[in-house]
């Protein structure tokens, strides 16, 4: 990560723009494994300011990968705490950057979906964003999640 | 503390590398102000 991926201009600059970045190193600060329930490095942690977490991730990754990785977690950011429409903008700018990822294109159009249902209550607009997660992806772990709708 | 790292290419300000902070409380009250949220990177170097 050092090395490759936050050198990166691309990286760098959608961190410093968008957040406040806070690096520990788990070799002198022990605690922090405690801190943050984990075992394992790397692990990266989206918060608020208030303390509320909205996804981790463990594992390098690389460049691009971190990018559609950080533009999921802003959009779940907006969709957890509330802001729908506001999520539904994010998921759709992070398609760009998760379009050629087939671990989180996936996951990028499942949220779609219930990011504007949720916005609008329409249920047309949470199927009509897991329709094109079932044709584009019709085996895929999140496919099969869109598909267990139940209606009363 | 605010560590500030900015490469250079051919004498010219290129990139702005990743500004790490260390600490979460201060880090959190930056964040506050500036209307940000936070991204927390635990790494080992071994």
């Amino acid at each position: 990560m050092e090395a490759n991926t936050y050198p990166d201009p691309r990286v760098s600059r959608l961190i410093n723009e968008t957040v406040v970045p806070v690096q520990f190193n788990v070799s002198v600060d022990v605690g922090a494994l405690n801190r943050y329930h984990v075992h394992w490095t790397p692990a990266f942690f989206y918060y608020d300011t208030d303390d509320n977490e909205f996804r981790r991730s463990f594992g390098p990754l690389n460049p691009d990968q971190f990018i559609g990785e950080f533009w999921l977690a802003r959009g779940l950011r907006w969709f957890s705490s509330g802001h729908f429409d506001k999520s539904v903008e994010i998921f759709e700018q992070a398609l760009e950057h998760t379009r050629n990822d087939p671990y989180r294109h996936p996951e990028n159009l499942y949220w779609i979906g219930p990011a504007k249902f949720e916005g609008s209550g329409t249920l047309e607009d949470l199927l009509e964003g897991f329709k094109k997660l079932q044709e584009t992806y019709p085996d895929n772990d999140w496919t099969l999640k869109s598909k267990q709708l139940k209606f009363d | 503390m605010t560590r500030v790292t900015t490469l250079y290419e051919g004498g010219r300000e290129m990139i702005q590398a990743v500004t790490w902070r260390s600490s979460l409380e201060e880090a959190r009250i930056e964040a506050r102000e500036q209307g940000k949220d936070l991204f927390i990177d635990l790494y080992n170097p071994g």
